[in-house]
């Protein structure tokens, strides 16, 4: 099967600290997305996850190891024109209306201006933010944050999806309007990698899932093998429970 | 369906565009802050007290007193706007993480360094058009509808707009690198020093020999050199400019931008974000 996004011995250190100490973020991660599929890549908070995304976005090199999508290296203009990301908590320019931003988004894609107006009425309608696109930034609820969001990624029409955290901070309502709307992205070909630590959205939108803790990859496969096994909530708990005394002595030290 | 006769050619290619659309939303962010409005205040606060000291002048011109503190007006209010608003232009991003999303899409971190320059410096343009705009009125006003106007005091306040610019690519430049408060710290260094170069060179011949003077000599020919930007003793006195002067003052006002922002390009290249 073809692989969207490859993850090949990625190792990430920081320094950090006035004596810049090294810190090991990422150890060895290795692991692939199928073509088509819908990746859950779960952890506590503080195991790498948003690590991880920065380096698939090419937001910077890892330390070791090479991230590729869609056999690109990821850091190339070529591959990050082949993602669309959605990061954790969506921080946008909040003079701009909802049009406004997706107009300045497209334009970093290069999109061509005369299919910029239809392509972001249609991203509008698939999120259901066309009646607040003339609404400026600071008046949007954190779910149409979310959305619009997702509506900046999809633009440029990518094969690939990275959503970090789509879910977060929403209200039960916002949740399960996210999952269908990630049910209806993935239906539509695209191939999503999604973070997260809340394992009924995992289990309702993915067929791949991931797991880390303390940087480390734990297991790769398909969600079906961990339901088969049916240890998928006692090993996130295990992972967490473990992942919040890893933090503190990290913390600690 | 295509309209006819309608071209849809884009004016600019993709890489152009790309910076002229961070340029443009820079523009928009910049003009909604506050710091800006309290600076024009400043400027004007200025040019009042041009007005005032030229009512009180004893030893000079009034005529030329407004010339002087209009001057100083143009050339503060524009360097000020550069340092203060170009030191947290990168920062700004970097802290509320605007920069991840903009960084994910396909442009090169120089594009959007240049973008955010070129967006503080058509903000720079426009107060520029304004400040001077006041500053001929308040002329034309002073010496009843009657002043005029002399290549001099051309090309002095064409100079101050090119300092100001100069200001905000050295302050995007520092603020890759340290926080805001540094940047702004070290560019009102950079100007002081820089428009007090031929005293630091004085200061250098005069301790020839000494580690003093080699220091001082050194950093006399390393740091930007900003008298050639301010031709306020020029232009108070009438006195005329040589062409070559002004060519190499524009050449040397342009290919220093061009440098802090290739460098600031570079630095924002290597930086953790």
């Amino acid at each position: 099967m073809e692989k969207a996004l490859e993850i090949q011995k990625v190792s990430q250190m920081f320094r950090t600290g006035f004596w810049m100490k090294p810190v090991l973020i990422l150890k060895e991660v290795e692991f692939s997305v199928p073509t088509g599929s819908v990746f859950g890549f779960l952890g506590a908070n503080g195991a790498g996850k948003t690590t991880l995304i920065h380096l698939i976005m090419g937001l910077r090199k890892p330390t070791s190891g090479q991230v590729r999508v869609f056999g690109l290296d990821a850091v190339s203009r070529e591959a990050r024109s082949q993602v669309g990301y959605l990061p954790e908590r969506p921080y946008f320019q909040e003079h701009l209306t909802g049009e406004g931003l997706l107009k300045y988004y497209g334009a970093l894609s290069a999109m061509d201006l005369s299919e910029l107006g239809d392509r972001i009425a249609q991203v509008l309608r698939e999120v259901g933010m066309e009646r607040a696109r003339k609404t400026e930034l600071r008046r949007y609820s954190k779910g149409m944050l979310q959305r619009i969001g997702i509506a900046q990624a999809l633009l440029h029409s990518p094969p690939l999806l990275v959503l970090d955290e789509p879910m977060s901070g929403l209200d039960p309502l916002g949740r399960k309007e996210m999952r269908d709307l990630i049910h209806q992205l993935a239906a539509s070909g695209r191939t999503i990698f999604m973070t997260s630590h809340v394992i009924p959205d995992v289990e309702a939108i993915c067929d791949q899932v991931a797991l880390i803790q303390g940087g480390r990859l734990i297991e790769s496969g398909p969600l079906s093998q961990f339901k088969a096994r049916g240890d998928l909530q006692d090993t996130l708990e295990s992972l967490f429970q473990g992942e919040d005394r890893d933090g503190e002595a990290r913390h600690g030290s | 369906m295509e309209k006819p006769g309608m071209d849809h050619k884009p004016r600019f290619p993709a890489a152009i565009r790309v910076v002229f659309a961070v340029a443009r939303v820079t523009f928009k962010e910049i003009v909604r802050d506050r710091l800006l409005y309290n600076i024009l205040v400043f400027s004007v606060l200025l040019f009042s007290v041009g007005v005032l000291a030229s009512r009180a002048a004893v030893v000079m011109s009034a005529e030329r007193v407004i010339l002087d503190f209009g001057l100083t007006a143009l050339r503060l209010s524009g360097s000020m706007i550069g340092i203060f608003v170009g030191s947290a232009l990168l920062i700004r991003e970097v802290d509320r993480r605007t920069i991840h999303v903009a960084l994910s899409h396909p442009i090169t971190r120089a594009q959007f360094v240049f973008g955010k320059y070129l967006g503080l410096a058509t903000v720079l343009l426009l107060n520029w058009i304004l400040s001077t705009g006041a500053y001929i009125l308040l002329l034309i006003g002073f010496n009843d509808w009657n002043f005029s106007f002399t290549a001099t005091f051309g090309w002095a306040v064409f100079f101050a707009g090119l300092e100001g610019l100069f200001m905000a690519s050295a302050a995007v430049f520092f603020s890759t690198f340290t926080t805001t408060s540094l940047s702004v710290i070290f560019c009102i260094g950079l100007y002081l020093i820089g428009n007090n170069i031929s005293a630091m060179r004085t200061l250098a011949v005069k301790s020839a020999g000494s580690f003093q003077g080699v220091i001082l000599d050194a950093l006399s020919r390393a740091l930007p050199n900003l008298e050639h930007f301010n031709l306020g003793t020029k232009l108070t006195y009438s006195l005329t400019i040589p062409g070559a002067f002004l060519t190499y003052g524009v050449l040397y006002g342009v290919a220093l931008i061009l440098l802090f922002l290739w460098a600031a390009g570079l630095l924002l290249g290597l930086k953790e974000i």
